[in-house]
């Protein structure tokens, strides 16, 4: 059976939402082959969709989130919107969240885990790039993360 | 098998989660180790042994549990942690914060 090659899903802003959504995901990764990048594919999807629900839509299920993911040839793709005003990502490549604090290290995982990240103008939608693993020694981004 | 087990002996205690430690988890998990350290816990190991994936929420959260036991002088473990899972805390600097054992034992996977 021939699988797609791209998934797009509308949510409501829950986090039973996100665990439903994930393991969609889930299932299209299999079915597309993708069990190397699992890990650094789901981690990315996860602080998207985190970052979407919460900060994005805070939390009010009436808002939706719009998700589509994408394999390409190369690349594997995320792309998670939200309803909200949007945020300041001209401090994305910079942030880094202090020693104790128990929050905001979403933006910094993007940095570290996928290859190219993208924000639209307003700063409520965001593009993550991966390169698939096949054969490659580490799913983390080599050129970023240590 | 339960998502959250917890053995707890005195100042001890060893918390074993059977699920992703993410923001949905980690909120049903939140109030189960505020109240093992409010009952006197000094000696925290969190057992990820059966957990394969942890996002920024479940840092959070763990980094919360490290620093209420900090506050009355204790110390937290991390233990049976996947080298995925490992590489993760380390470019998070999670090492700073507590003391973190791979699947092998303590040690960074290769």
């Amino acid at each position: 059976m021939k699988c797609s090659t791209a998934l797009r899903l509308k949510i409501p802003s829950t986090l039973a939402a996100i665990e439903q959504l994930c393991e969609r995901a889930r299932l299209w990764l299999e079915a597309n082959g993708l069990h190397e990048d699992w890990f650094v594919f789901m981690l990315l999807l996860r602080e998207s969709l985190n970052n979407a629900v919460k900060h994005g839509n805070g939390s009010d299920p009436s808002l939706l989130v719009d998700c589509w993911l994408r394999k390409g040839l190369r690349w594997l793709y995320i792309s998670v919107g939200d309803c909200g005003a949007g945020f300041d990502w001209g401090r994305f490549s910079t942030h880094q969240a202090c020693y104790g604090d128990t929050c905001g290290r979403g933006l910094e995982i993007y940095r570290l885990y996928a290859d190219k990240v993208i924000f639209n103008r307003r700063g409520n939608r965001v593009l993550l790039r991966l390169e698939m693993r096949k054969g490659k020694d580490s799913g983390l981004n080599s050129n970023r993360a240590e | 098998m339960a998502s959250i087990q917890i053995e707890q002996n005195e100042t001890r205690a060893v918390v074993r989660l059977n699920e992703p430690l993410t923001s949905a988890f980690a909120a049903e998990l939140r109030p189960r180790l505020q109240e093992v350290v409010a009952t006197g816990t000094t000696q925290l190991a969190i057992d990820l042994s059966s957990v394969d994936l942890v996002d920024s929420a479940g840092i959070g959260l763990l980094i919360a549990a490290r620093n209420s036991l900090a506050k009355v002088g204790g110390t937290m473990r991390i233990i049976g942690v996947s080298a995925e899972i490992q590489h993760l805390f380390k470019v998070m600097r999670l090492d700073r914060h507590f003391q973190i054992e791979g699947i092998q034992g303590v040690g960074s996977p290769s």
